[in-house]
């Protein structure tokens, strides 16, 4: 009886297991939750006014500035995240759990939140802000440059996290070989580490764009909404939805398209279990 | 250990290497002229890796002192510490460590322009290893692409093209199946042949150190038990690890002439007369079987029980304890004439002559 039991695995390995029926029905309504919205957007969208909708002027400007502004947000976010990254998964230092949390902070703040803090650092009166103003003249809020610093803000920590966990799967031992061919640490970071990173920058490049892409909190709080200069796409939904229903759908179908061709684009990395 | 301090000047590397972690040390000093091919032989946890750290400058804080071609690399006395990336060395790690986003090309070609040759010039020179390690057309795969035999020698050229001092192996065929393997160390021994660095091959293969090296350090628990040139080490083991990895049964004891008293009892005669402590080697293939007392001419007979039977090669090997244990090689023949199994008891024989016998 024993050595029966003994020999066989507790459990079979590639067996299906029997899922409970009661699991099923939470999880479909729970499936439903979340497409419903989307083909909501897709049933109620005015499919015929939609070339002249989103065609005009004012859309093609909140786009271009939208898609502008969440780029050098990325770029941004990837000179200075990389780096945050690498000193999270690599130098052994006190504190290091309080330096993760506050750098992981603004991924569960709330946007609006974030952005009064950034008036008060970045602001005219703000700690930084008064000398950045006092001394070279520049003022951040309400102008393209504040949108960037607040969609970095919120979007970078998505960005430090996906790299920090390719970092943390990397053997150190490269840097070890490339020591013994004589490589320097810039040389090994700049051939060895940078080019096996590459994959997990440009997964959590994709996840910070996006992410500032739909920033609107900390940025109408930051920056405000002024056409053209601060009025990004999200901005210009809520407002339309005040006077013009019709165009906040339109625009919310562009902001869509936008995100599935992302997950399309990410298929490999994260549709697959 | 003694001459230590009188530095030999036909060696290109003096090392005493010196570590202390927890409860294991390592103290060993290697000595290894230009051209020279050392294996450091010896079991798992031996110190053989921790021995390669140090020469590679990859382990901190340790107590020894290295110097190669006359430059001090390490030297816990006056706290010089060479870091890895100054030190002319190139390592062939157990898994190669390739990297896996450069091809093998590039891979060869990284150590000449880490060291500031460049791009167009490296490649050069990467293309003509590829040529001489046989590799020809396989510069633009990368490291997935190649199979394991192909990315050893990819790893060696790797180490060998920016021409290091000094040669550091760590169980260069291990990650080898059986068959890659013989070929891969016959290849190496002609790669090593033509360097005129200093090598030192970590290894925990018999084999390997023989066909390699041109001198063998043996270690257990980070002491040297033996040194010495393959033949010396093959043919007079001194310990029983070293017996058991060239297949030999080696008995301690106390010689007077040709009679030896062995250490864990038993009693053997011998050919060449000694006197004080001795070893004494058997090969498991000069040792008889017999089911009843044998007549004739053999000096030495001794009961024992068979413990354990096992194919080996084309003989099979049986482990036989008496006084003294010993492994005996019989054919599949005797196996089946003698009905030999565990647990019967046997007759052992093994002329004087055929018994091997060297000082302590």
């Amino acid at each position: 009886m024993t050595d029966l039991a003994q020999s066989l695995p507790l459990v079979p390995p590639h067996r299906k297991v029997h899922t409970p029926y009661g699991i099923f029905v939470p999880a479909l309504i729970g499936a439903a939750f979340l497409l419903l919205p989307l083909i909501g957007l897709l049933v109620q969208a005015p499919w015929r006014d939609l070339p002249g909708l989103i065609g005009g002027q004012a859309v093609r400007t909140a786009l271009r500035l939208s898609l502008e502004t969440a780029t050098s947000a990325t770029v941004v976010a990837i000179i200075l995240g990389v780096p945050i990254a690498w000193v999270l998964a690599r130098v052994e230092f006190r504190g290091r759990g309080v330096v993760r949390a506050l750098v992981i902070l603004p991924l569960v703040l709330p946007p609006v939140a974030g952005g009064i803090a950034l008036l008060l650092a970045y602001g005219r009166h703000g700690v930084v802000g008064q000398w950045l103003w006092s001394t070279f003249g520049i003022s951040l809020p309400f102008t393209t440059v504040g949108v960037v610093v607040a969609e970095t803000f919120v979007a970078m920590p998505f960005l430090v996290v996906a790299v920090e966990g390719s970092l943390r799967g990397l053997d150190p031992r490269f840097d070890q070989v490339a020591a013994t061919m004589g490589a320097s640490r810039w040389f090994t970071f700049r051939y060895v580490t940078l080019p096996m990173l590459g994959p997990g920058i440009a997964a959590g490049a994709v996840l910070c764009w996006a992410r500032a892409l739909g920033e609107f909190g900390a940025t109408i709080t930051f920056a405000g909404s002024y056409p053209g200069t601060t009025q990004t796409m999200p901005l210009q939904v809520y407002l339309a939805l005040q006077d013009n229903p019709d165009a906040a759908i339109a625009l919310s179908l562009v902001l869509l398209v936008v995100s599935v061709a992302i997950l399309a684009g990410l298929r490999d990395r994260w549709l697959r279990p | 250990m003694s001459a230590a301090t009188v530095a030999d000047r036909d060696n290109l590397v003096e090392a005493n290497l010196v570590s202390t972690r927890g409860n294991f040390d390592l103290d060993v000093t290697l000595r290894i002229p230009a051209g020279g091919v050392l294996a450091l032989l010896g079991p798992n946890g031996a110190g053989k890796s921790t021995a390669l750290q140090i020469l590679a400058g990859l382990l901190a804080r340790n107590g020894s002192t290295v110097t190669v071609g006359g430059t001090t690399w390490d030297d816990a006395s006056s706290g010089i510490r060479r870091p890895t990336e100054e030190r002319s060395v190139g390592v062939v790690f157990q898994d190669y460590l390739l990297f896996p986003r450069l091809n093998a090309r590039d891979n060869i070609a990284f150590g000449l322009r880490a060291r500031g040759l460049d791009k167009a010039a490296a490649r050069r020179v990467a293309d003509s290893w590829l040529a001489r390690v046989g590799l020809e057309g396989f510069g633009d795969r990368r490291p997935a692409g190649l199979s394991g035999g192909q990315a050893q020698r990819v790893a060696i050229a790797r180490a060998l093209a920016p021409e290091p001092q000094l040669l550091l192996l760590d169980e260069p065929l291990a990650a080898l199946d059986a068959g890659t393997r013989m070929n891969v160390r016959t290849d190496l021994r002609q790669h090593l042949a033509a360097f005129g660095g200093a090598t030192v091959v970590v290894t925990h293969d018999a084999l390997d150190a023989l066909v390699l090296a041109d001198q063998i350090v043996v270690i257990e628990a980070g002491r040297v038990v033996q040194q010495g040139t393959p033949r010396d080490v093959a043919g007079k083991p001194r310990t029983r690890y070293v017996a058991q990895l060239v297949g030999l049964n080696l008995f301690r004891g106390k010689a007077t002439g040709t009679s030896v008293d062995l250490d864990g009892g038993g009693h053997l005669v011998t050919a060449q007369p000694l006197d004080g402590p001795v070893f004494v080697v058997a090969r498991p293939r000069d040792i008889a079987v017999h089911r009843e007392h044998p007549e004739g001419s053999s000096r030495n007979v001794w009961q024992a029980a068979v413990t354990n039977v096992e194919q080996h090669g084309d003989l099979v090997r049986l482990a036989a304890s008496g006084r003294p244990d010993a492994f005996v090689d019989v054919t599949a023949e005797a196996i089946a004439e003698l009905d030999l199994a565990v647990g019967r008891q046997v007759w052992l024989s093994v002329k004087a002559t055929a018994l091997d016998v060297y000082p302590d």
